[in-house]
């Protein structure tokens, strides 16, 4: 039987949401302050509208304050993470469609979803002539997006029903006891990143490629909030080719790399934890990696899209780490990534589809799923082929010895089936508006895996309902399903509970 | 090795890490595209 929500249920939620609305809304501060340093005032303007309908936000919160103190409620805690996804978005997007590089709401909207999903796709028109500023923004919702804009908020105002909030995202790995230092811990990484990220490639650009110091520290601040958030959005529309330059393909790759990681393994390695190398996940990504990379140059070698060694390895390696770390920056066109066939494509869209680690910033099915996955295949081909009443034993580390459960495999599976079901509902969708399947597949896996890359499908011209189903596909594919369903299910019952 | 040499060390422990990792993959790939190539 369905339970109807109380009117107290509706308050919890409306006043979580108003609270996480106002602060991603305060975020506006960081590219208002450049607005103001760069005087451009059109933007600064479309900020402070922003930031104010965040205090409303704020005020409504406080009007529907619960009277009581707040409940631990797992539900709760996801249907205000869903539901921050979808608002988010909306109050975000007022500079972006201000900007009038769009040609409507919703196209504004989709890129406020992808730099907040930190997916990468979007729908701005004359990218290179836009505001600094609002770049800067564009780039901050990937950073506060990566981040966890509910994780976000943890950091500082950790209370009750925090975890559901936490695991909402598709975090589940806690890193200390409590989830507040946990998130503490995962903007201590972030931070230390952005030092030496934001550092090393304003070297780059004011040395090697004779940028003055701000336009370095500019084009340096939004590639890094881009690599290592895996977003993958970049100041200009040629991507990180604009640069022309090795040195910063490289840095970038470290911090997509690290962006990759997950937090737990972050901690590993700065506490020196032993045994990584038998770490499950490390040894899946390690092995996914290799063999797409491989699987994509030596299809790129086979086709002859490319004759040289050099400039093989400096397109092959940097693209499919992209789709692999699920950043979506690249050193190809469009046109050119859609006659990467045969091989090359395989490697690309199964990169894109594995994803980087859990409770890291990237997208996909991601490597801890498909670790499991395999092992259960494995366990139960080895079941098979023993004796019916031999037992198998199974355990596997994961930064400590764990023992495979089947409720452990099967919620792992089913994850991984959704997965599955939503890059062929994408592609379905895709073709039946005339795209090939190649493109379909291709830019479906792009949003759904939070990717970014595209082979041209996405663009202001494409039809509505596609739209539509890339943003679901980002938002979903973002929350890993689960508090998404959480959010229906609690929209059912508040129709058919009792 | 207490305070800050022992966070520094810690970094840099993480970042050597990321930066191998990188290195390793792109020898990798070399050796892969030189296959393909030749094949």
């Amino acid at each position: 039987m369905l339970i109807r929500p109380t009117q107290d249920d509706l308050r919890y939620i409306a006043f979580d949401l108003g609270r996480i609305i106002a602060i991603a809304g305060a975020a506006g501060l960081l590219p208002l302050g450049w607005a103001i340093f760069r005087g451009e005032w059109g933007p600064a303007g479309s900020f402070v509208l922003m930031i104010g309908v965040g205090a409303l936000a704020a005020v409504a919160a406080d009007l529907v304050r619960p009277s009581r103190r707040h409940p631990v409620d797992w539900s709760h805690g996801l249907v205000v993470t869903a539901l921050t996804w979808l608002l988010a978005p909306a109050v975000a997007t007022i500079p972006l469609y201000m900007s009038g590089h769009f040609a409507n709401w919703l196209d504004s909207y989709f890129d406020a979803m992808s730099g907040l999903t930190t997916t990468g796709l979007s729908l701005l028109q004359d990218l290179d002539h836009l505001s600094e500023s609002v770049n800067i923004w564009r780039h901050t919702l990937h950073f506060l997006g990566g981040q966890g804009i509910v994780l976000a908020v943890l950091a500082f105002i950790a209370g009750s029903g925090a975890l559901s909030l936490y695991q909402g995202e598709g975090r589940d790995d806690r890193i200390f006891p409590s989830v507040g230092s946990t998130a503490r811990f995962i903007w201590l990484v972030s931070a230390t990143h952005a030092l030496v990220g934001i550092g090393a490639l304003t070297i780059d650009g004011v040395f090697t490629q004779g940028f003055r110091f701000s336009r370095s520290l500019f084009h340096a601040s939004t590639i890094f909030m881009a690599a290592f958030d895996t977003g993958g959005f970049s100041p200009q529309s040629t991507s990180v080719t604009y640069y022309h330059s090795a040195i910063y393909e490289v840095i970038v790759a470290v911090m997509m790399v690290a962006g990759a990681m997950s937090f737990g393994l972050h901690h590993a390695i700065w506490n020196r934890t032993r045994k990584l190398g038998r770490n499950l996940e490390v040894r899946t990504i390690i092995a996914s990696l290799g063999l797409t990379t491989a699987v994509t140059v030596i299809g790129l070698g086979l086709t002859g899209v490319f004759t040289d060694a050099p400039s093989l390895v400096r397109r092959g390696f940097f693209q499919v780490l992209s789709a692999h770390s699920g950043t979506g920056f690249s050193t190809v066109s469009s046109a050119e990534l859609s006659r990467w066939s045969g091989l090359a494509f395989a490697g690309m869209a199964t990169a894109m589809a594995l994803g980087g680690m859990a409770s890291s910033t990237a997208g996909g099915v991601k490597a801890f799923r498909v670790g499991v996955t395999l092992k259960t295949i494995v366990d139960s081909i080895k079941a098979a082929l023993l004796p019916e009443r031999a037992i198998v034993p199974s355990t596997f580390t994961h930064f400590s010895s764990r023992r495979m459960t089947p409720e452990m495999s099967k919620s792992v599976m089913v994850i991984t089936l959704l997965y599955i079901g939503l890059y062929l509902f994408g592609a379905t969708v895709g073709i039946s508006y005339g795209q090939p399947l190649q493109a379909a597949m291709f830019e479906s896996i792009s949003a759904a895996a939070n990717v970014g890359l595209s082979v041209g499908v996405t663009s202001p011209s494409m039809p509505v309902m596609l739209e539509l189903t890339y943003i679901f596909q980002m938002w979903i594919g973002r929350l890993e399903f689960i508090a998404v369903f959480a959010m229906i299910g609690f929209g059912v019952s508040m129709v058919a509970g009792e | 090795m207490n305070g800050w040499p022992r966070r520094a060390s810690k970094l840099a422990r993480g970042f050597g890490i990321e930066i191998i990792a990188v290195i390793g993959f792109v020898v990798f790939t070399f050796a892969v595209a030189i296959i393909a190539l030749v094949i």
